[in-house]
C-alpha cells in the first residue's frame, strides 16, 4: 500500500510552460515522460507524485534506442545516464537510495533554480534535494535559454543553483551576479569546474557557498569540495560515502566499488596532486596524438591560466598525419603570441594546440556541457 | 593562395629559410610527424579543405611541391 510519507515539493513556474498532455502511460505501470524539454513542470509534478506515492516512474529522454525494462518494476525511477556518445544505457533505483544521496542540509526556505532536465540524472539531484526537505524549485520557460534562467530566478528569489561550470559563465554575462541577488549556495556539476571558473564564480557572487560535485548516475555522488580550490580532497577516496569508496586504478580511471558489491569502472581519469585529485578527462575525451594520450583538462587548464583567457575547450582533430592533433578555441582578449609561449612552456610537445581560435563563443549540449566533439 | 603558397608559409613559420617546391619536408627542413601534422592542419584551415587519411599515400609524398599537388587532387572542402 503506498503511503505519503515525503513532504510535497513546491513548483514555482515563471510562467505556463505548455499543455501537459505528453504524459502518457507506459508499460508495467511505469509513467513515462517525454520528449526532452517538453514540459518540465509536468516531469517535475509527475516525480513529487512518484516520490510521495511509492509509485515506479520512468524517465526518457530524447534519446533513440532507450528501452524500458520488463515489467514488473520495484518502486522506483528508472533514468538513462546523459550519454553524449552511444546508446543510452536505463538505471534503475529505488527511491530511499535515490533520496539517501541527497544533502541531509537543506531547508522549506530553499528555493532551487532549475538549470538541469529532469530527465537527467543532475536535475534529479535537485527535485529529490527539494522533495527531501520541502524546498521549493523555480522552474525556467526554457531550459535552453540562459536569458531565461536568469529572469525566472529573479522573479522568484532564487537562494540555490545548480548547474554546470559552462552554464554558470554564459549566465554572468547575462549580469546574473545581479539578478540573482539572494543566491547563498551554488553548485557547479556535471563537468570539470577549473580554477579560474571557480575563481570567477567566487568574483561574482563573494559571499554564496560553491560546492563542486562530481557524480555519476551510477555511481551517485562520490566527491565533493567546497574550498574554491578545483579538484577534490584525496582523502575523499578512500573514506567514500553510502558504503562506497573509489580507487585510481594504474591509469588513473576512477574505479567505485559500490555498497551493492558491484564495482563501477566511470571511464573518468583523475591525477594526484598533493592532497587533491584533479580531473584529467573523460576516456572518450582523450586526444591520440599519434599514441601519445592528451588530457584536454590539463591542456585547458594551463591555457586558462593566461591573463585575459575567459573561457577555453580544448578538443581533437582528426588528423591524416597523427591521428588526431590538438586544437584549442578561447574566448577573451588575449596575446596570441604570449599564450602559444605559455603552451611551448608548460606542455608537453605533443599537447601544444597546433591551432589556438578566438571565437565569440563556445558551443555548449542540451546537457548545458561543453560539447567536446569536433566541429563539421 | 595557391595550395603551394600556402604551405610555404606555414613552412616557412616553423622553420625559416630558403625553402621552395622541391625542398624536402623531412631532410631537408626537418619536420617532425608534429611538425608535419601542423603544417597540413594550417594549409587545412587556409584552404577550407580537409584531407582524409586514405587518399594520401605518405612515403611518396616528401617535399612541398608534393604535398601541394596532395591538396590539389584529394582536399575535400570543409562543411561550413
Amino acid at each position: 500500500m503506498a503511503s505519503r510519507s515525503l513532504p510535497s515539493a513546491r513548483l514555482l513556474a515563471a510562467r505556463d510552460v505548455g499543455p501537459s498532455s505528453i504524459l502518457q502511460p507506459g508499460p508495467g505501470h511505469v509513467t513515462v515522460v517525454g520528449p526532452t524539454g517538453a514540459d518540465q513542470l509536468a516531469a517535475a509534478a509527475l516525480l513529487r507524485d512518484a516520490v510521495a506515492w511509492n509509485r515506479p516512474l520512468a524517465l526518457i529522454a530524447d534519446e533513440p534506442g532507450a528501452a524500458l525494462p520488463a515489467p514488473p518494476v520495484e518502486p522506483g525511477l528508472i533514468f538513462f545516464s546523459s550519454g553524449t556518445t552511444g546508446i543510452p544505457r536505463a538505471h534503475h533505483r529505488g527511491w530511499p537510495a535515490l533520496l539517501a544521496e541527497a544533502s541531509p542540509h537543506g531547508s522549506a526556505d530553499d528555493r532551487f533554480l532549475l538549470t538541469f532536465n529532469l530527465a537527467r540524472y543532475a536535475g534529479l539531484q535537485v527535485i529529490l534535494h527539494c522533495l527531501r526537505h520541502g524546498s521549493s524549485i523555480v522552474v525556467p520557460a526554457s531550459l535552453r535559454d540562459a536569458a531565461a534562467i536568469v529572469a525566472a530566478g529573479a522573479e522568484h528569489g532564487a537562494t540555490h543553483l545548480s548547474v554546470t561550470p559552462s552554464l554558470v559563465k554564459r549566465l554572468v554575462q547575462l549580469d546574473a551576479p545581479a539578478a540573482l541577488r539572494d543566491l547563498r549556495q551554488i553548485t557547479l556539476g556535471g563537468e570539470h569546474a577549473s580554477q579560474a571558473t571557480l575563481d570567477l564564480v567566487r568574483r561574482c557572487w563573494p559571499a554564496v557557498r560553491i560546492t563542486t560535485i562530481y557524480a555519476s548516475s551510477e555511481g551517485g555522488a562520490s566527491f565533493t569540495a567546497s574550498d574554491d580550490r578545483e579538484g577534490f580532497p584525496a582523502a575523499q577516496l578512500a573514506a567514500g560515502r553510502d558504503g562506497r569508496r573509489g580507487e585510481l586504478g594504474h591509469d588513473g580511471e576512477l574505479i567505485v566499488h559500490l555498497a551493492d558489491g558491484r564495482t563501477l569502472h566511470t571511464g573518468d581519469h583523475f591525477e594526484a596532486a598533493g592532497d587533491r585529485i584533479l580531473f584529467r578527462g573523460r576516456r572518450e575525451d582523450m586526444i591520440n596524438v599519434g599514441g601519445y594520450k592528451v588530457s584536454p583538462a590539463r591542456v585547458e587548464r594551463v591555457i586558462l591560466g593566461v591573463a585575459g583567457v575567459e573561457e577555453c575547450r580544448v578538443i581533437g582533430r582528426l588528423s591524416p598525419v597523427l591521428g588526431e592533433v590538438v586544437t584549442a578555441e578561447i574566448v577573451g582578449s588575449v596575446d596570441m603570441a604570449a599564450l602559444r609561449a605559455v603552451c611551448r612552456a608548460e606542455l608537453a610537445r605533443p599537447e601544444v594546440p597546433v591551432t589556438i581560435r578566438q571565437v565569440e563563443s563556445l558551443p555548449l549540449s542540451a546537457a548545458q556541457k561543453l560539447v567536446r566533439t569536433e566541429a563539421a | 593562395m595557391s595550395s603551394l603558397s600556402t604551405i610555404l608559409a606555414a613552412v616557412q613559420e616553423l622553420a625559416p629559410g630558403d625553402h621552395g617546391p622541391d625542398t624536402s619536408l623531412l631532410d631537408e627542413v626537418g619536420l617532425d610527424s608534429l611538425d608535419y601534422a601542423t603544417v597540413v592542419v594550417r594549409t587545412e584551415d587556409e584552404l577550407g579543405v580537409k584531407l582524409r587519411e586514405e587518399d594520401i599515400d605518405w612515403p611518396t609524398v616528401r617535399t612541398i611541391g608534393e604535398l601541394a599537388a596532395i591538396f590539389d587532387r584529394h582536399g575535400v572542402p570543409l562543411t561550413p
